[in-house]
């Protein structure tokens, strides 16, 4: 049973502080994603598990092993860097023989288990090329046939598709999430796409300037967002300040009033709620708010509208199928109150601690 | 020359990378803009050196074609043996500046950017000294009664001088000395052009510090090691200066060699021939160097 534990990490650069604080558990077998813009500390989230950085201070535990201090080549993990950071000058057999080799494998072995790796990320038959005679998606995974081959504990993905466009990028997204799932390992991504880290994790690990700001699966952090900045992040939100009224019903500081699902929350108090764009209706004349179209972006699937309320509020909505409106058309927005949440954080400024 | 070429040879490699549609022009004002240069080479170095070429295989008085002073040169096997000599010598140089440049420029990378600074500007600094001024400095250092031997017998070390001048030793000690930022420079360089990543890689996967060194940085270095180790080559078979110095005469290489013919006995002919055999040589060597480098590259 293999997971990965921080208790209180920090790790300083200097007098720079890259992470401070972090805990959080990896559940084994599961597929997580430490999610972050840049700056946020993610990539030294990667190297302090992978073993290429020591923390300042703190605890890191692989299974019931303290791995804080141990040396990276004691630890197996594997390890897939952005660039691949394939050896050049080593044909794609040596390069992934090439911790088989350390290990001390014969030679019938590391022939079968090289083989192997490369028919698991469909690359039979490029044993004897060298890495530049490769495609980025290709080197790519050979970088990951490298990486799993010697049947690491955990397996760590540092923005893997980050380098590659945007057709290949899913291609490789679902090759990555298959691979995962058959090979049942523990597997630990870093990114700061959103979309990647919805589409692949079990768990997502959010954080946001060397700090966790939530820890929940896709769906949890998308629609049940802890924070603004959560909110924000992970997709387009719509965040809106008021009181709570009887009836879940938010009421603004314009007088706007916000039907949402009840509360356990006390009327009267201060409220951040939060409805996403997918979760708006657009409608002529019926809804609970009345604007105008001020901006509309055609995105394929769907048309972005950005509404501007009579308070002068700015709403974003999604518009999918026919009967597109226009910029300047009145329009009245609704929502079904069940999918307005509201934000946690608020209601804890609100307790006032 | 020898440093020219291979600038020259760097630059062709940049245009012949470029993709096929900028390729295909011939850019005529560009070959306006380097005609004087090309001009001036041909006539002051290129007809020279052709003429060289003549003497060789030309009678000096008559002027008509001749294989006589080939043969000469083939008869005394005193011609041979000093370059046979000079190709020893400068195989040794070769050797120590790598043993010694090598580990030079890996400890380098490793300092913190300042103290790297202050090594690189020691390095070059030799450069700016004047060869000669230099290679007598090696005799204060070296010699019976120099720093080196006195500092032996304080220590106990040796009860009588060691010979370190007028000999091959001599010779090795003082043209390393001079070649040694030939080696180093490119090698710091391309040291510092590792991917870091590969070598962190290497060591998630499990690598020994030693292994990464031998089986993945050092693999990484060896194009510019084999490039700069041939470069070190060629320039000490042309060295005069510090042979003539610190050899006291005694060990006589190539450029020492010509030196008599030309100037004692006047016998510009065989010069000539030993010029064309060391040009052959060096252009051989400077044939599998770039069969190397297109290679590994």
């Amino acid at each position: 049973m293999t997971n990965v534990r921080f208790s209180s990490v920090s790790k300083s650069y200097g007098p720079v502080q890259a992470i401070g604080e972090v805990s959080l558990s990896v559940a084994s077998g599961e597929f997580t994603t430490i999610l972050g813009p840049s700056g946020s500390g993610k990539t030294t989230m990667l190297s302090l598990i992978a073993g290429i950085a020591q923390p300042t201070s703190g605890r890191i535990e692989l299974g019931d092993r303290e791995i804080t201090y141990v040396p990276a080549a004691q630890r197996n993990i594997g390890l897939v860097f952005q660039s691949y950071a394939l050896f050049p000058h080593m044909s794609i057999f040596d390069n992934v023989a090439f911790p088989l080799r350390i290990r001390k494998l014969s030679a019938a072995e590391v022939r079968d288990r090289v083989t192997d790796a490369l028919r698991l990320v469909r690359l039979e038959g490029f044993e004897q090329r060298r890495p530049h005679q490769l495609s980025g998606g290709q080197q790519q995974r050979v970088a990951l046939a490298r990486a799993i081959v010697f049947k690491p504990d955990i397996l760590l993905l540092d923005e893997p598709l980050a380098a590659l466009d945007r057709k290949l990028r899913e291609e490789v997204r679902s090759e990555i999430r298959a691979l995962q799932r058959s090979l049942g390992i523990t597997t630990i991504m870093v990114t700061h796409d959103q979309e990647e880290a919805l589409s692949l994790s079990d768990h997502v690990v959010l954080l946001s300037g060397g700090r966790v700001e939530q820890i929940g699966t896709p769906s949890e952090i998308y629609h049940r967002p802890a924070t603004r900045f959560a909110a924000g992040f992970l997709g387009l939100a719509n965040l809106i300040d008021g009181t709570l009224q009887d009836g879940g019903i938010v009421q603004t500081s314009d007088g706007e009033r916000i039907p949402g699902a009840a509360s356990d929350r006390t009327p009267g108090s201060t409220v951040c709620a939060m409805i996403r764009p997918e979760d708006i209706r657009t409608h002529p004349d019926q809804g609970f708010l009345q604007g105008n179209v001020r901006d509309v972006v055609f995105l394929g699937e769907i048309r972005r509208y950005t509404v501007e309320l009579d308070s002068g509020r700015m709403i974003n909505a999604n518009g999918s199928g026919g009967g597109a409106m226009r910029e300047g058309e009145r329009v009245a927005l609704s929502w079904d109150p069940a999918s307005v949440w509201l934000l946690p954080e608020c209601a804890a400024e609100q307790g006032g601690h | 020359m020898i440093d020219a070429s291979l600038a020259i040879d760097g630059a062709v490699a940049g245009p012949a990378a470029a993709p096929a549609s900028a390729r295909r022009r011939f850019r005529w004002d560009l070959l306006l803009l380097i005609a004087p240069l090309l001009l001036v080479t041909a006539v002051v170095f290129d007809v020279p050196l052709l003429n060289t070429a003549y003497w060789a295989v030309s009678d000096a008085k008559s002027g008509a074609l001749t294989t006589r002073h080939f043969q000469e040169f083939l008869e005394s096997n005193a011609y041979m043996r000093i370059i046979w000599r000079t190709l020893f010598v400068s195989l040794e140089v070769t050797l120590v500046t790598i043993l010694l440049g090598y580990p030079l420029a890996y400890w380098t990378t490793k300092l913190r950017p300042r103290l790297r600074m202050i090594v690189l500007a020691l390095v070059v600094m030799t450069f700016w000294v004047s060869i000669l001024v230099r290679t007598y400095a090696w005799i204060v250092i070296l010699g019976n009664a120099g720093l080196v031997n006195r500092s032996l017998h304080w220590l106990g070390i040796t009860s009588k001088p060691v010979e370190f001048l007028y000999n091959e030793l001599g010779i090795v000690i003082g043209m390393t000395n001079v070649l040694l930022p030939f080696l180093v420079l490119p090698l710091y360089a391309a040291m510092l052009r590792v991917d870091q990543r590969l070598l962190q890689v290497a060591e998630t996967l499990g690598a020994s510090r030693l292994r990464i060194f031998w089986q993945v940085f050092f693999p990484l270095t060896v194009p510019t090691l084999a490039a700069s180790s041939i470069l070190v080559f060629i320039l000490s078979l042309g060295f005069y200066i510090t042979p003539a110095v610190l050899g006291g005469g005694k060990v006589p290489l190539i450029a020492n060699m010509m030196d008599l013919l030309i100037n004692r006995f006047a016998r510009w002919e065989i010069a000539a021939v030993v010029s064309v055999v060391l040009m052959a040589i060096t252009l051989t060597l400077y044939a599998v160097y770039q069969r190397l480098r297109e290679k590994y590259q």
